[in-house]
């Protein structure tokens, strides 16, 4: 992921986005592909000296022009969608995980990106948590179209929100297909994880 | 052999970290064109490093004023009239002791301070986070403090002479009997501008460092706590000892080159 958004140059290898190799982008360059993106930390990574509403609203502050009404107009409908309109004043540090998780997905899609990138959604959630996490990636992809890539190791999740299912061992992709495929292949490394087995191809231990 | 593969690869880090050390000093030149785009956060960091310091500076210039003149007066007993002891805490205090001191205490709160926010921003992905919505955290977080301690620390110097120079005067006014008078003549009598110009221009320099070296080791922090503290600790004594380098190169700079006694 941080190699996709150019956090992270690779010793090999090209990047494509929209067509351009993004590795030989300059940090301006890189600066302004990023507008087209939208993140969600897996420790979701807020601003913790800033409010929620300040969080939110940083991006629009640097890059939209937009006045202070408008901007807060954009990051309370942004919270509201999230189910969060109630915390604007509040600070990070008073928030739960499942919470946070949600204000750095408002966050991530505060400019509207074209592709919004979630770092293992629903790790240290509970399971109710971790669904509401998952509903809401699925509306966010209808409602504001945008591509959605997740890693995770969640497999309830992955095949609940996800149209293309790839798996990655030991550096590269084994396995590529829907979810119904991803359900039923024959392959065993792939069938050792959804089954969550410690017996199998993979070695843990 | 282990003996000389200990060696190259601490020469090997030890050029990393010039090596960083120079990428972000580039960085921030290259980013101070922008640095009216950052005027609150500017002003905001003036209030944390700048009067936020006071409180401590104005206590260590205190004592330090006070043992100097006590210091002082135990080298002149018998062979130097007291009257002339204004004009040592004065010379000692603007030339040396206020600049400096102040930049060693200042430096252990603020590169300690800047160096913990930064370096736990940086292992919580808040760094990432900044770069991802296209903010240079250069920009954001680096050069404002940067600036804030540069501008800052001059100011601080001089409320620590000011107050050295108090705590000398009372000293020797409560120990030794001098009144505050006398005191002040013999101030006068070897002061020279020149000394107090030359002792507040080091702290410039000082300022940059301590900010930048905070600002460094906070944005090379690796894993988690631990890597917080190790980088605060870094960022503490590689600052007091580039201060201590830079009053050397300076000092000679300044009062043998520029200031040469004729």
């Amino acid at each position: 992921m941080k190699h996709i958004t150019g956090l992270l140059k690779p010793d090999a290898g090209e990047i494509f986005f929209e067509d351009k190799d993004i590795t030989q982008f300059s940090r301006k360059k890189l600066f302004k592909m990023r507008m087209n993106f939208g993140m969600l930390f897996q420790a979701s990574a807020l601003f913790d000296s800033m409010s929620v509403g300040e969080n939110v609203a940083l991006p629009l502050k640097k890059h939209s022009g937009k006045d202070d009404d408008e901007i807060q107009e954009i990051v309370l409908d942004k919270l509201r969608l999230v189910g969060l309109a109630g915390i604007y004043d509040k600070f990070p540090a008073e928030l739960s995980g499942g919470m946070k998780k949600r204000v750095g997905l408002a966050r991530a899609v505060v400019m509207d990106p074209q592709v919004v990138l979630y770092d293992e959604p629903t790790t240290g959630l509970d399971p109710i948590m971790a669904d509401v996490i998952n509903e809401l990636i699925k509306s966010l992809q209808k409602e504001l179209s945008i591509t959605s890539v997740v890693v995770t190791h969640d497999i309830g999740s992955a095949l609940k929100i996800a149209d293309h299912v790839a798996m990655l061992y030991g550096g590269k992709i084994i396995f590529e297909g829907s979810p119904r495929e991803t359900q039923e292949t024959e392959n065993e490394i792939v069938r050792q994880f959804i089954e969550g087995r410690a017996e199998g191809p993979i070695k843990a231990v | 052999m282990k003996f000389f593969a200990l060696i190259g690869s601490s020469f090997l880090a030890f050029m990393e970290e010039i090596g960083g050390v120079f990428i972000l000093l580039c960085r921030v030149v290259r980013a101070f064109p922008g640095i009216f785009r950052n005027m609150k956060n500017i002003v905001l960091q003036m209030e944390r490093i700048g009067i936020g310091s006071i409180p401590l500076v104005l206590v260590t210039s205190l004592f330090v004023g006070a043992v100097t003149a006590i210091q002082a007066a135990y080298q002149f007993q018998g062979f130097v009239p007291m009257r002339y002891i204004g004009a040592v805490v004065g010379k000692s205090v603007t030339l040396e002791l206020g600049p400096v001191l102040t930049a060693l205490v200042v430096g252990g709160r603020v590169s300690a301070a800047i160096a913990a926010e930064l370096g736990t921003m940086k292992v919580t992905e808040q760094i990432d986070a900044m770069e991802m919505i296209a903010i240079d955290p250069v920009d954001y977080l680096v050069l404002p403090r940067i600036v804030a301690a540069t501008l800052m620390l001059p100011v601080l110097a001089v409320f620590s002479d000011l107050l050295a120079i108090l705590g000398g005067m009372v000293v020797s006014k409560i120990s030794m009997g001098v009144s505050m008078n006398v005191f002040q003549n013999g101030l006068r009598l070897l002061f020279e501008s020149q000394d107090l110009i030359g002792g507040l221009v080091k702290t410039f320099f000082f300022g940059f460092i301590i900010a930048f070296m905070g600002c460094y080791h906070g944005f090379s922090t690796k894993g988690g706590a631990e890597g917080v503290g190790i980088a605060t600790m870094k960022a503490v004594v590689s600052s007091c000892l580039l201060v201590l380098v830079a009053n050397y190169l300076l000092a000679s700079l300044i009062f043998r080159v520029i200031f040469a006694p004729k």
